[in-house]
């Protein structure tokens, strides 16, 4: 079996190379004392160093030769605990999301089966899943640095444009890269290197200090050979590390190539990927700015000048396809797979289930824990009226925005909106878009979130006055989108809670009616805090208490039900509609 | 049921459909896959009883050959049949 021999090849040579890297690695620490000890030598004699017995000197050369390598160690272990963060730091550097395991679009659904499938074929558990959703060249990755915290991604073009049997290459490929521990590999190569790196900086250090002492005495002389021994010896190691390196990352797509074919038992998923590639205008581009530091990583190279990395296309290709020559090769058929133009009708009608959905959502958070509430009336069950109001609010919504909240970009710039004053919604509507938004941003990652709140806060202290209603509105995105809880909340004293149920009351009564009411933001978010982690009982009198006060005259505004509707988020509590 | 799905081009369109060929395929697959996955441990791990240094051990140890994955059963090899009665 052919793809066999290839693999065991492979990892010959990789075993070779390394073995290589790692001499070159002693040599150059070696070469270094060497030739320092010479510089020495010949200093401390021309000074007169007739005391120097040939014994002291070989030991002086042995802790040298010690020192060097130490630091070259300890350079290597620093570099190398930096970058084995784990695969999903890597997948977050260059802009992937997340994929579900539970998916409804096929496209995804066809790539989460692939997935696994291939860690059947090659007995590894089943890594994270994402996708770079805004590439549309073919390429894909996998990262991580143990075989249980590894992620693998695809772009949206590999899924785009490639058949399911090429698609199943392209993921054993990377499997492989897995299975056989690249990852950690290329990882420990790139310490080793890091380790050579820092002697030529060292060697320049050196050789800027003394250039400096060197106007006021001659001592300095011998420390500038020293400087240049390290930086010339430093370099030449690194450029035969980075080489051999280079060769060993081949090898090792060679062997990921082989390992594809013998996963999927068809070398024409592979061949086929590798194809359009090489047919493609974009090719394996990736666009994402930080793709060069870990072009090591992909399955194609992500910069069209790098050769550095992976071998050429037309070389892998051979080898899959040992039997053809390169022109019969190049000249093989690709089809691309046929997209379905989508249907609008058919998309709308999708929408309107979702919001009907969502509906049910606003409508259903009205039933639990329902003695809290103050709408007396409707405390209980979901009614009928209670789906259908939320219902009517939700259909009263033009189709454009809720195209809008439905894609996260859209929900971002209306939560925005909301906060610059931009938004002139409908009062019904204004909970109903809010809340939706809100949920379609419950998707973003965990740093997309963080960069949206500071976005808002922005623009709530534009005007260097936090007025009462933008508190409260950048006081519940921020609390449904960090959703933050401690591991362990400190029981709150009865003295504690009454004191902030003063604090609240006064900012309902206070605030909610006069937009330039003064207040202490910290005060009052530290009150809703203190009251979310007291207890039921507490939290159902504060409540009541708070609605009683908004309810004084007779009349709720939207912002009197906003604030309610911060407390109830505040306290975990859902408010009915 | 491809054959099905061949008889009738309006069916390969609907998306349920789709979804549901595309679960049999990747079921399927699942089954090949780890048949495959298990008679290549099988073969590596005959090959190594058999090569040198590796043998010696085996040989000491008394390391029997495993058998490879093979299904006799005609019924069972055939691929599923799907049906919509």
């Amino acid at each position: 079996l052919n793809f066999f021999r290839d693999q065991e090849i492979a990892k010959k040579k990789t075993r070779k190379l390394v073995y290589l890297f790692l001499v070159s690695v002693i040599a150059t620490g070696a070469v270094l004392t060497f030739v320092i000890g010479i510089v020495l030598n010949s200093y401390m004699q021309g000074d007169g160093g007739q005391y120097q017995s040939a014994n002291d000197s070989s030991g002086a050369l042995f802790v040298l030769f010690c020192i060097i390598c130490g630091t070259i160690v300890l350079a290597t272990l620093y570099k190398i605990s930096s970058l084995g963060k784990g695969g999903e730091y890597v997948a977050e550097l260059l802009g992937a999301t997340p994929v579900k395991r539970e998916n409804s679009d096929p496209d995804l659904k066809k790539y989460i089966n692939i997935v696994e499938e291939m860690s059947i074929a090659s007995g590894c558990p089943v890594p994270k899943i994402y996708i770079m959703e805004n590439e549309t060249g073919i390429n894909a990755f996998a990262a991580g640095y143990e075989i249980d915290d590894c992620i693998i991604c695809v772009t949206r073009g590999a899924i785009e444009k490639l058949s399911r049997d090429e698609l199943q290459g392209v993921v054993a490929h990377e499997f492989s890269h897995i299975f056989n521990g690249d990852m950690k590999l290329s990882i420990k190569l790139i310490g080793y290197l890091f380790g050579l790196l820092i002697l030529t900086q060292v060697g320049r250090v050196l050789m800027h200090a003394s250039g400096r002492s060197s106007r006021r005495s001659k001592d300095g002389n011998g420390i500038v050979f020293v400087g240049v021994a390290f930086f010339v010896v430093g370099g030449v190691g690194y450029f035969l590390g980075s080489l051999i390196k280079s060769s060993i990352s081949k090898q090792r797509e060679y062997l990921a190539d082989a390992s594809a074919v013998q996963f999927t038992r068809n070398p024409f998923g592979i061949g086929g990927a590798l194809l359009k590639i090489n047919k493609l205008i974009e090719g394996s581009t990736i666009m994402a700015n930080k793709a060069e530091e870990v072009s090591h990583l992909f399955f194609g190279a992500p910069m069209k000048m790098n050769f550095a990395s992976h071998p050429s296309l037309e070389n892998r290709l051979k080898r899959i396809y040992p039997n053809k020559k390169w022109k019969e090769i190049e000249q093989m058929e690709v089809t691309y797979p046929e997209r379905e133009v989508p249907d609008p009708q058919k998309e709308k009608k999708e929408v309107n289930n979702i919001f009907n959905n969502d509906a049910l959502k606003i409508a259903t958070a009205g039933t639990v824990l329902s003695s809290l509430s103050s709408r007396k009336e409707h405390i209980g069950e979901i009614t009928e009226d209670n789906v259908k109001a939320a219902k009517n609010i939700l259909d009263s919504i033009p189709q454009s925005i809720k195209g809008k909240i439905q894609t996260t970009d859209g929900a971002k710039l209306i939560i925005l909106s909301f906060f610059n004053g931009a938004s002139d919604f409908k009062d019904s509507w204004r909970y109903a878009i809010f809340e939706v938004a809100l949920g379609t941003l419950s998707e973003l990652s965990k740093n997309e979130k963080m960069e949206l709140i500071k976005k808002a806060k922005k623009l709530v202290l534009e005007d260097q006055l936090i007025t009462p209603s933008e508190f409260i509105l950048y006081y519940i995105v921020k609390k449904r989108l960090l959703n933050e809880r401690g591991f362990y909340e400190k029981k709150v004293s009865h003295e504690d809670a009454e004191s902030s149920l003063v604090t609240l009351v006064n900012f309902a009564r206070g605030g909610l009616n006069n937009d330039n009411y003064k207040f202490k933001p910290g005060e009052v978010s530290k009150a809703l805090e203190m009251l979310s982690r007291s207890s039921l009982s507490v939290k159902e009198k504060a409540l009541n208490k708070l609605i009683d006060v908004v309810n004084e005259d007779e009349e709720i505004t939207v912002l009197e039900e906003e604030f309610i509707r911060l407390v109830c988020q505040g306290f975990r509590v859902p408010f009915p509609l | 049921m491809f054959a099905l799905s061949e008889a009738y081009p309006d069916l390969k369109a609907d998306g349920n459909i789709q979804t549901l060929m595309e679960e049999l395929t990747s079921t399927e697959n699942k089954i090949g896959f780890a048949r495959q996955s298990y008679n290549d441990s099988v073969m590596r791990y005959n090959i190594l009883c058999e090569e040198f240094p590796s043998a010696i051990i085996a040989g000491m140890f008394q390391f029997k050959q495993a058998t490879l994955f093979e299904i006799e059963n005609q019924v069972e090899r055939e691929t599923v049949k799907v049906s919509f009665d």
